[in-house]
């Protein structure tokens, strides 16, 4: 086939766009894997000390609003590094055990069969965590609120019982939901 | 092809410009009303209150927690759990020009921050949504009491817990001086969520020996610092088996990366075709 030098021009600027646009898609894809495996790059300069590693004796969160019963499974930081899992929700093991007075922090992907209903969770819906050796505890959700990867504050130690539950949101991963629950005694 | 290249690197600088922020001035760091940090400064558990940038009013709960000289977190809980929290900034050191930047990032300008109960200068403010329980602002009621006696004074800088060096049955630590502390509280303990043991004051000085610790045991150690009746939040590291953490972990999105992927290299297999397409043509011809 015969195509004109209009044409030609035309298919050459069209390639080009392609290609750019192919290339500048397929480096961001690398660096949003390259983010997943290092999450510490999300990480600004707030930091807080946190405990040593607890007794690691849970066994699952079940979220009966939503529709969330997943095992739990211990996690650490290693170098900046956040452990994470695709079978259930992680628990950091340098924060308090779910129950005990502190911010007990459990995180996981926002897959839909991990946390993706997360964010429909309200304030008043309950958590149950279950132990190995232990009756399971409940908690009442008190907030919920999308923050930035930066807002670690929400993770800082307090004087009550809570945890901390969190999962990716937003654009491109670009926010956390989290939903943090009182420590409640079951009647 | 040289233009192929140009044009990638103008897509890619696009790309990246379009995913920054650029801010001319520094912003403080805000808590979140879920775990809010600084004292407790104002608690009404109902009434009526006023939110910058919006006429109509509240119903709810409404706290203020004072962070630094010139920071404030208000936390307000409508009845029907839609909370909203604003960031108070005094910024009487800015210029105009800055404050402009920060009003096209979302910041509101109140002139006289003494028509909402704060000092008499210029304030910027800036709203978040939340959800709570209603009734509920602020989650750690135990860091200051509602009603408790209200201190004017500044709160000072938290310090940095730069080193704990362990000696037998002595520890001695070394912090940074916080500019508005008047004396340094240390509070420890042998567990990690229990600082049973503590030094309430050790006057105005930065390295201080705790003695007749139990040799066989770790301790956990943090400093606070005050200034007359303020304590700031505690040292923002510890030692003795402390880690930190350095912002909220990733938790992945593989739908978003998966479609970017195909869609990137349809768009280069594509553009490969027709430029491959393109250079037979122009041979042909």
């Amino acid at each position: 086939m015969v195509i004109t030098v209009d044409l030609q021009k035309m298919l050459k600027v069209v390639s080009n766009i392609f290609i750019a646009f192919g290339l500048v898609l397929l480096l961001f894809v690398g660096y949003k894997v390259w983010e997943e495996n290092n999450p510490a790059r999300l990480s600004f300069d707030s930091f807080y000390p946190l405990s040593v590693p607890q007794e690691f004796n849970l066994e699952s969160i079940e979220i009966p609003s939503i529709s969330i019963n997943l095992p739990i499974f211990p996690s650490k930081i290693e170098n900046g590094r956040w452990e994470s899992t695709k079978k259930g929700v992680s628990y950091l093991l340098t924060s308090p055990t779910p129950g005990e007075v502190g911010n007990s922090i459990l995180y996981g992907h926002d897959f839909p069969n991990l946390l993706g209903n997360l964010p429909k969770i309200k304030p008043g819906d309950e958590i149950f965590v279950r132990y190995k050796n232990a009756n399971p505890k409940k908690f009442i959700v008190e907030y919920t609120q999308v923050v930035s990867p930066k807002d670690s504050s929400v993770l800082n130690q307090t004087q009550d019982s809570r945890i901390t539950l969190y999962t990716c949101t937003g654009f491109l991963d670009s926010k956390r939901f989290i939903a943090v629950a009182l420590f409640k005694t079951i009647e | 092809m040289r233009k192929t290249v140009s044009l990638f690197v103008m897509t890619l600088f696009l790309f990246m410009a379009s995913t920054r922020n650029v801010l001319a001035v520094d912003e403080p760091n805000f808590p979140l009303c879920s775990n809010p940090q600084g004292a407790l400064v104002v608690s009404y558990n109902s009434g009526v209150h006023g939110i910058p940038g919006d006429l109509s009013e509240h119903v709810g709960s409404d706290k203020v927690y004072s962070l630094t000289s010139n920071t404030l977190i208000q936390c307000f809980c409508s009845v029907s759990g839609d909370g909203i929290q604003t960031n108070w900034w005094m910024v009487s050191s800015l210029t105009d020009e800055q404050k402009r930047i920060l009003q096209s990032e979302g910041w509101i300008l109140i002139p006289n921050g003494a028509l909402w109960g704060l000092e008499e200068a210029p304030y910027m403010a800036k709203n978040s949504n939340f959800s709570c329980l209603s009734g509920s602002t602020g989650g750690n009621e135990s860091l200051s009491q509602a009603g408790a006696p209200i201190c004017n004074s500044s709160v000072p800088e938290a310090p940095v817990l730069l080193s704990v060096v362990r000696n037998g049955s002595e520890a001695t630590l070394t912090w940074t001086k916080s500019a508005l502390a008047d004396h340094y509280v240390i509070s420890y303990g042998d567990s990690p969520s229990s600082f049973q043991f503590g030094v309430p004051d050790t006057g105005n000085v930065t390295t201080f020996t705790i003695r007749e610790l139990n040799p066989n045991k770790q301790y956990y150690f943090k400093v606070i610092a005050v200034n007359n009746c303020m304590p700031s939040q505690t040292s923002s590291s510890g030692v003795g088996g402390f880690g930190q953490v350095l912002g909220l972990a990733a938790t992945g999105e593989e739908k978003t990366i998966y479609f970017a992927f195909i869609v990137g290299l349809g768009l280069l297999g594509v553009g490969l075709v027709l430029h491959g397409y393109n250079s037979r043509s122009s041979k042909n011809a």
